[in-house]
């Protein structure tokens, strides 16, 4: 989908929508936004900006299955990453979003308090997104 | 004849037929089920296929030219000057340029690509496409195979179907082997006497009567003896297979079935594999030659080997091109070209199958979880692991130099070894070592040697204190006074120092005071052991459980000291939750399991459990970094870079039976044990044993320092007067700095001219 000579219109094409959605949300507009809102996409381009390109190529390849409901196959390549980058906590909290997804509940707060625990002290957005994660996870623990 | 005449002749006939007929029925029955079931089964029957971690590449990464050629010969890729054939490489210095095999993973394919690699000294600089030279990102190589899980008979195939498979080659196993065949039923009374009669002439066995459909029967059942009696069984369960399947069907059964070859213990069968074992190319690519090789082995793959007897098989060869040619089934000047090709067959590479048996056996039990044996060697299972072979080969060399280093300082001749290194991240299995001979498919010490662990659960006692902040920190005071404890019936238990000393100092009007700090720097037994009852051993026990131990614990003062028996991998799982800073990740072993065309079937995912809070497991961690500093694990900077930081634990189990080191960097744990099979004392501790190795695993590996600067939230260091742990400034001559749950750190100010005793 992504092929090396467009990649740079497609970063811009995603990158501005983004930064529109950024000052959404500092002006207050944007509301109660949940993880699969805005935030997932702001949260995407965090992910790219700390990886290397090798991360990168498998991030894409990450988005191609999840939107074709591949989520374990999306989980095999998130783990690939990992293994290239341990210590990106924007992976684990990619990774605890698909196992949220798939309704594992319990291994989805895991990974997003794996990710607090990489996490830069001043990464504040990932934090809250982490706690948010764990939030609902809890949440549908208790409902079900 | 009479009506009564009749009626008494009747049971004469019915005895005779009894007699004769019947039985010859049943037994043919009897043969018709097993011709069957064997052919029914067997055609499918394939070993499953083990792999190492697919080596993925990209730029900026640490690896070597030197590891990099280890693995491309690892994969068997053929060093070529113009590599252009998949699985083919030219080397030039540090720059490479490849043709890749295209692979089937679990997450999708990888195709085949040309390109070209550059290193630097320890990093590979970039990839590049070969012809337009464009820069990858990354490229995953196909995985190594590492073993294969086979039916009791070490048969291996690759399947092929009758589509695939080259119509000169069926035209040339007609033209030698049975020219009827698609007229008999099975047996072929003509093909008996024309072969009577050239064998006559010829004076000697040139041609054999069976059909194909024969060679088939006979290849089923495995057994060389020439008798009579075999030959009938033959011809009737020929028919019987002539009557229940099609021509096609025997025919494509005939060319997976049929033995071709021998690698090591591994039989070659059906031409799939053949072709790849003699040519490394598929069936469909072969040229006529080639085929007409693989034809002509089949009167006798080892006396025809092309390896070992190249002229005998060269002869044969053109016999088969010859007969094609007179047949009218190839091109008379084809055939003519074809047999003077000289060149024959690729050098057997019997390292295509690198040898792992310790890590093999893990997986299998893995495996047995989920799978009956019958899957396992039948059904043609692909089975990625997550051993990686340059891990596991610099462990293989630490176990080994060591243990020979041992042995010549006087150690037993019989000490023996094992090691498991597993990755931080993700608890990957990474290396597996069950022994000193890391071929040897014996005693797996790395899962079966289940002994005392001595000093190594000290962690779990220290970390049981340090999740009660309110009342344990890092500068706590404990006892290391004597201790007797009363175990009823008058039993006591007095456990003593390693040095028989009692350490500490006295203060406050008590007499061996250490700083909870140094009690597990320096791996003080009482202070561990009045701390563990204090706690209280259940309480203990709960803290092994969450970092992993599953095996049965028996709940007693003496488990507080290491009276508890694991295995290396047992107490590598245990260092993992450490080492991952409190989070539980079970071990794996495999990553996926997918169906012999390629379809995903199973993955083992990365599974996380928070198992304690991961303040205190970074206190703890800080005294096991300290152990490797300046306690009982100080050795290791003999092994080490400079200023490389570790963390780690000996342990020692009693009379120096066991001797145990485990720990971790940031990216990999490992455990080591060394001790004797037979459980004699080896006199060894953990220090001058098991660490030793340990410490040469790790100086082998591209691992990374523990970070130190970075704190989690909540936590602060704080300077303490390391004698009595109460606050002191920076200048303080005995001042040490220590982490803090912040909120814990002492409040009262040490005297710094604090008088000494008894240090």
């Amino acid at each position: 989908m992504i092929d090396t000579e467009n990649k740079d219109n497609v970063f811009a094409l995603r990158v501005l929508p983004t930064l529109l959605l950024f000052a959404l949300v500092l002006t207050g507009c944007a509301g109660g936004s949940t993880v699969t809102g805005p935030d997932a996409a702001f949260e995407e381009m965090g992910a790219t900006q700390d990886a290397g390109r090798a991360v990168s190529t498998l991030l894409a390849k990450v988005e191609i299955q999840e939107n074709q409901d591949q989520w374990e196959r999306a989980a095999a390549l998130l783990e690939r990453a990992l293994r290239i980058e341990p210590r990106n906590a924007q992976l684990w909290h990619r990774l605890a979003e698909i196992r949220l997804q798939q309704g594992r509940y319990a291994m989805a707060e895991s990974l997003a308090q794996k990710s607090n625990s990489l996490a830069k002290k001043d990464d504040e957005a990932l934090k809250r997104r982490n706690a948010e994660l764990i939030e609902i996870a809890r949440r549908e623990v208790g409902a079900g | 004849m009479s009506v009564r005449d009749r009626l008494l002749r009747w049971p004469v006939l019915l005895s005779l037929l009894v007699a004769g007929v019947v039985p010859f029925f049943v037994y043919v029955l009897y043969l018709d089920a097993q011709v069957q079931t064997q052919f029914e089964g067997k055609r499918w029957a394939l070993p499953a296929h083990v792999y190492a971690r697919a080596l993925e590449l990209y730029p900026d990464q640490t690896l070597t030219a030197g590891q990099f050629a280890a693995e491309l010969k690892m994969l068997g890729y053929r060093e070529l000057s113009r590599p252009q054939t998949p699985g083919s490489y030219v080397r030039m210095g540090n720059a490479f340029v490849l043709t890749t095999r295209a692979f089937q993973f679990w997450d999708g394919d990888e195709k085949s690509q040309s390109l070209r690699l550059e290193f630097s000294a320890d990093k590979l600089l970039g990839i590049w496409q070969a012809n337009t030279g464009d820069s990858v990102d990354l490229l995953r190589l196909d995985p190594p195979l590492i073993g294969n899980i086979y039916p009791s008979h070490r048969e291996d195939r690759i399947l092929v179907q009758l589509d695939d498979v080259p119509p000169l080659l069926i035209d040339a196993l007609l033209a030698v082997e049975d020219r009827e065949f698609f007229s008999h039923h099975g047996v072929s009374p003509q093909s008996i006497l024309r072969a009577l009669w050239v064998n006559l002439r010829a004076g000697k066995t040139v041609q054999g009567g069976s059909t194909l459909t024969q060679q088939l029967v006979k290849n089923f059942f495995l057994t060389n003896e020439r008798t009579l009696w075999r030959k009938f069984n033959e011809a009737i369960m020929a028919l019987l297979l002539e009557f229940h399947y099609d021509k096609n069907e025997i025919l494509e059964a005939y060319i997976n079935e049929i033995y071709l070859g021998q690698d090591g213990r591994r039989a070659i069968h059906g031409f799939g594999l053949a072709s790849q074992f003699y040519f490394g190319q598929p069936l469909k690519k072969l040229a006529p030659e080639q085929i007409a090789l693989l034809v002509a082995l089949v009167k006798g793959p080892s006396y025809y080997d092309p390896r070992r007897r190249s002229a005998r098989a060269l002869e044969r060869r053109n016999l088969v091109l010859h007969l094609l040619a007179e047949q009218g089934r190839l091109d008379p000047d084809v055939a003519q070209r074809a047999s003077a090709d000289a060149s024959t067959v690729l050098p057997q590479n019997s390292t295509r199958v690198s040898r792992v048996p310790a890590f093999i056996d893990l997986v299998r039990r893995q495996l047995r979880r989920d799978y009956s044996d019958t899957d396992l060697n039948s059904e043609g299972l692909r089975i990625f692991t997550t051993l990686d072979p340059i891990v596991q080969r610099a462990t293989e060399q630490a176990v080994s130099l060591q243990l020979d280093r041992l042995q010549r300082e006087g150690v037993d001749a019989d000490i023996q070894g094992a090691a498991v290194v597993a990755n931080v991240n993700d608890g990957e299995i990474q290396a597996v070592v069950g022994g000193r001979d890391p071929r040897f498919a014996g005693f797996n010490r790395a899962l079966d040697a289940v002994r005392p662990i001595g000093s190594l659960i000290k962690p779990a006692v220290y970390l049981t204190a340090l999740m009660q902040p309110e009342q344990y920190t890092l500068a706590s005071l404990l006892d290391d006074s004597p201790l007797d404890v009363d175990m009823g019936g008058g039993e006591h238990w007095q456990p003593q120092n390693f040095d028989h000393q009692n350490h500490g100092i006295s203060y406050a009007g008590k007499d061996h005071q250490v700083l909870l700090n140094n009690a597990l720097v320096h791996s003080y037994n009482i202070v561990t052991a009045r701390l563990g009852m204090a706690l209280g051993v259940p309480t203990v026990i709960e803290t092994l459980r969450g970092l992993g131990a599953e095996r049965p614990l028996t709940e007693y003062p003496a488990l507080l000291l290491g009276a508890a028996n694991f295995s290396p991998l047992d107490v590598t799982q245990m260092y993992h939750t450490l080492a991952a800073g409190g989070f539980r990740t079970p071990l794996r072993a495999i990553r996926a399991v997918l169906t012999a065309d390629g379809q995903p079937l199973q993955r083992y995912p990365l599974s996380v459990t928070r198992a304690f809070d991961n303040k205190p497991v970074y206190l703890l961690n800080s005294a096991l970094r300290a152990v490797t500093r300046e306690g009982t694990g100080q050795n290791l900077q003999y092994y080490l870079p400079e200023g490389m930081v570790l963390a780690g634990k000996t342990g020692t189990s009693d009379e120096l039976r066991d001797s145990w080191f485990a720990g971790f960097s940031e990216s990999h744990v490992a455990a080591v044990w060394l001790g004797l099979d037979d459980n004699r004392p080896a006199g060894l501790t953990g220090s001058r044993g098991a660490l030793r190795v340990w410490g040469n695993i790790f100086s082998r590996l591209d691992t990374g320092s523990l970070p130190v600067g970075d704190l989690p939230a909540d936590i602060e260091m704080v300077w303490v007067d390391r004698r009595n742990g109460l606050s002191s400034d920076d200048d303080c001559p005995y001042a040490v700095q220590l982490p803090f749950i912040i909120g814990t750190q002492p409040v009262e100010q040490s005297a710094c001219e604090f008088d000494v005793q008894n240090e």
